[in-house]
């Protein structure tokens, strides 16, 4: 009854906030709450007494954002996120947190700034967020879930959410140039704690030079450095990559041609620390793109050439951090293991996603991404890639098909390279366009294949791992803004590879034997009720199951029935 | 066309950096995985070593390939152990040097003891006799090892309880010499079993101990014998009083006192170290303020009481020490 009363109100609650108080002081924000019940289902050698078997609960929570504007030229935001747990009334369990804060304006009718938290990106070789974890496209029940993690972990367009400070400006020219456009940011990674560990900021900017809408070149930098003299540890962290970029777009007849490089270079050192490896390093990403808009055809051919010892913390760390505890069954079996990431824990657990730039390499998980692990920043990497797009004249078939082949530039612990083949195809079909319904109907696919190689007459040096992801799913509005929707994703790996274990310095140290007999498959079902485009009333069912063949004691099933209230305003 | 050129004389450039010329990254496979043998076979560089005289024993061998080794020396007649232990393609100093020193206690004796070196992954291991003609001396501030009995100036208190064993003896629990104290019985009304003061007068004429006065530097050892089975898990409670106000006594209302309690949950004897200034005051063993300067003052030490705690709701508690000392600059090796 508790649960229900609290429920409801949230809902008329967050309903009646819809909009401003007086012109210069906005209401934004948004509400969840979400019911749960899971289930697990452990297949050990021995009878588990050890770990629960079932959990219920789930929680409530409401971030309120006021957007002031004193004046035409300043912008303030502060948003604050009241959260409950179910169970948890009369105080317990209720936590307030300042959820954001910034304020942003512009100076002299000429430099913009913003102070706080700033969601910040340069390329995908400088600071960017990669995406690598998620190669398959979500099925509809899972790509929910997704979106909460997304809004919990503020990614948005590929950025990372930072906290410090960041400007920009641009100029006009009459002649040769067009515009020269300037960025730049400052923001702290970590705070000192006055001992061993010493203030680090992240620091960077990007000069663009537009010479015509055909012709633009671009220079950019981003450095991780510790400031000296704010821990009693005198070695000072030190990371400087600088790129630059052109792009060169030309028309013929029906056809569109742009020639895109980018290509810098990366240096990463300790000040004082002797033993560690002075690394330097550089990467070359050209490629051209054949576009027909008329056909709403598109190919780009790439070259990538990414070397073993390029360092970039801000584009080389990873969303999951594939070390950190799950929140579901985060134990399991009699002998209270921690249970793996697995696929459904990606796509829902947003305790594992983290929201800062890490330092060091991070690890990954080989049958996820073997192939780019670190999205394109990913070091020795040598190879070509392709890209093709296609969407029908009425729009109701997309296809988009992406290739790699690529191989290792340095050999781990061999001379013999290893190579990497992934190919990626992704198909969305309205299907009401084709059989005549008003209301949406639609099917999509997804299907990831992964190969890494390394051939050798040596059995030791023999690598060889497949692995297959396949998403699919349908969303069908059975009546007025209410979808029925049908998932089903599974992740199959088979074979063997060599990890490289890597010391605090990023070198090699020895290797891990890491062998796959493996599915992982997730079957899920939903009904969605849109309250608008911003709103939903969504209960969904999902069941994974993991089946180990090498060792069948880890083996698993898990069942989870969600109720989700979702608003934007 | 001019574009375009410019364009690739950058990348020329680019692809000009010199990338570190690496045939390979890491430890070579070869190395890691390659079939076991002797390159150079198993050696000591002495059958005799007298660690009175600060000697020690080196062991060498070279493998074909990179191997997680250990050599464990068990002596024939104590049973004392050392285990050295490493990841590499040879053995060499200094993870392979012998000093005397104990793994598992008790300590060495002069004796004949046996190396074996043993290779993870391969089923045979490998032999060699080394005979100890002299034991380490270990080095440091004794406050006590009970090799003479009870000092005259030590004071103690024991609880009247039933089964109280509170005596140095001598049998085969010794660990390290011959004598150490035992600590045993059962009180149901309280916590503590027995206590024996050390005080600094016991070792100079001084009222403190004549130790050094960069406390940083200092650590306390001291080996403690846990019963494992002990269902009255001992705690004992080592108190180190200082005298800051000089007036050659603690008083507990000005001076610090700072205090580590060690639960006593292993089974045999176990060297416990801890750097003087890494001690707080406890009050029911709970971190507190100190009366004094709260600075500590290891040249201002005077007194130490060594107490045995066990919860009164359970049964027997037992633990035995020896070897009660001081160092400088690092831990005590025995």
């Amino acid at each position: 009854m508790k649960l229900r009363l609290t429920f409801t109100a949230l809902i008329i609650f967050a309903n009646s906030l819809s909009g401003q108080i007086s012109p210069k002081i906005k209401i934004i924000g948004g509400a969840r709450s979400i019911i749960q019940n899971q289930d697990i289902q452990v297949f050990d050698s021995v009878a588990d007494n050890k770990t629960a078997k079932a959990k219920a609960g789930g929680y409530s929570l409401i971030d309120l954002g006021f957007n002031i504007m004193p004046n035409k030229n300043t912008e303030i935001l502060g948003m604050i996120r009241i959260k409950n747990q179910y169970g948890g009334f009369y105080g317990g369990g209720v936590t307030f947190d300042v959820r954001q804060m910034w304020l942003k304006g512009i100076l002299a009718d000429a430099v913009r700034y913003q102070l706080g938290d700033i969601n910040l990106k340069q390329t995908p070789f400088t600071f960017y967020n990669h995406n690598e974890d998620n190669s398959v496209l979500q099925n509809p029940i899972n790509h929910i879930q997704q979106e909460i993690v997304n809004y919990e972990s503020f990614y948005k367009s590929n950025t990372w959410r930072q906290q410090g400070m960041s400007i920009d400006f641009g100029l006009n020219f009459a002649k040769h140039i067009e515009e020269v456009n300037f960025n730049g940011y400052l923001t702290r990674l970590n705070m000192t704690n006055f001992g061993d560990v010493p203030e680090r900021l992240f620091g960077g900017g990007t000069i663009d030079l537009i010479a015509n809408k055909n012709l633009s070149a671009q220079y950019n930098l981003s450095s991780v450095f510790d400031v000296t003299g704010t821990s009693l540890d005198s070695n000072s962290f030190r990371n400087v990559v600088q790129t630059v970029g052109f792009r060169h777009a030309h028309s013929w007849k029906n056809l569109d041609l742009t020639l895109k490089l980018e290509t810098g270079t990366s240096h990463t050192y300790l000040t004082r620390d002797t033993l560690s490896p002075d690394l330097n390093d550089y990467f070359l990403n050209p490629s051209l793109s054949f576009d027909l808009p008329k056909s709403n055809f598109s190919v780009t051919v790439a070259y990538l050439n990414v070397g073993p010892d390029f360092r970039s913390p801000g584009a080389q760390s990873k969303r999951v951090d594939y070390q950190s505890a799950l929140t579901q069954f985060g134990l399991y079996k009699n002998n209270q293991v921690d249970r793996p990431i697995h696929l459904t824990d990606i796509f829902s657990d947003d305790k594992i996603y983290r929201t800062s730039i890490n330092t060091k390499i991070m690890a990954y998980h080989p049958l996820i991404n073997n192939v780019l692990p670190y999205g394109l920043a990913t070091f020795n990497r040598n190879g070509f890639y392709s890209n093709l797009n296609w969407k029908n004249v009425a729009k109701s078939i997309n296809i988009n098909w992406a290739h790699y082949m690529l191989s290792e530039i340095r050999g781990q612990g061999t001379k013999a390279l290893k190579k990497y083949t992934m190919s990626q195809v992704q198909l969305g079909v309205d299907v009401n366009k084709f059989i005549k319904l008003e209301r949406k109907l639609k099917l999509s696919t997804s299907l990831v294949y992964q190969q890494t190689d390394r051939i050798s007459d040596i059995d030791f040096e023999k690598v060889n791992l497949n692995s297959i992801q396949l998403a699919t799913g349908l969303e069908w509005e059975v009546a007025t803004n209410f979808d029925f929707m049908l998932g089903y994703t599974m992740l199959k790996g088979d074979g063997n590879d060599q990890i490289s274990l890597r010391n605090n310095y990023s070198q090699v140290t020895d290797f891990q034997n890491y062998s796959s007999k493996e599915t992982q498959t997730i079957l899920a079902a939903g009904l969605k009720y849109n309250f608008s485009n911003k709103t939903y009333l969504g209960l969904l069912y999902q069941q994974f199951e993991y089946v180990n063949d090498n060792f069948t004691y880890d083996n698993y099933k898990m069942n989870q029935i969600s109720i989700i209230y979702n608003l934007l305003f | 066309m001019k574009k375009l050129f410019t364009i690739f004389s950058i990348a020329l450039i680019v692809f000009s950096c010199k990338r570190e010329n690496m045939d390979f990254e890491g430890p070579n496979l070869q190395d890691l995985n390659g079939t076991f043998g002797f390159l150079k076979p198993f050696t000591a560089d002495k059958n005799l070593v007298d660690f009175s005289k600060n000697e020690t024993v080196n062991f060498t061998a070279e493998f074909t390939k990179i191997c997680e080794w250990e050599i464990i020396i068990r002596g024939k007649t104590s049973g004392a152990s050392k285990i050295l232990s490493g990841k590499s393609r040879n053995l060499s100093v200094p993870s392979t040097v012998w000093n005397g020193t104990t793994t598992l206690f008790p300590t060495f004796k002069a004796e004949g003891c046996l190396a074996t070196l043993k290779i993870t992954g391969v089923l045979d291991t490998f032999n060699l006799n080394i005979g100890v003609t002299g034991v380490r001396k270990p080095t440091g501030f004794v406050v006590a090892n009970f090799e003479m009995g009870m000092n005259s100036k030590w004071t103690s208190f024991i609880q009247s309880g039933a089964s109280m064993d509170f005596k140095i003896k001598s049998d085969k629990f010794s660990v390290e010499g011959n004598n150490y104290m035992n600590m045993s019985g059962i009180v149901n009304w309280d916590w503590l079993i027995g206590l024996v003061n050390f005080p600094g007068t016991a070792y100079s004429a001084s009222t403190n101990y004549n130790l050094t006065s960069v406390s940083d530097d200092l650590y306390f050892n001291c080996l403690i014998y846990g019963a494992g089975n002990n269902v009255n898990t001992s705690r004992v409670l080592f108190q180190f009083k200082e005298d800051d106000n000089g007036n050659g006594a603690f008083d507990q209302s000005s001076d610090d006192q700072y205090d580590k309690e060690i639960i006593v949950d292993w089974a045999g004897w176990k060297l416990v170290s801890f750097k003087y200034t890494s001690l707080q005051h406890l009050v029911n063993g709970v971190p507190a303020t100190n009366n004094g300067n709260s600075k500590h003052n290891s040249n201002k030490i005077n007194t130490i009481s060594m107490l045995h705690l066990a919860n009164p709701a359970n049964g027997l508690a037992s633990t035995k020490v020896d070897c009660i000392m001081f160092t400088e600059k690092s831990p005590l090796e025995l």
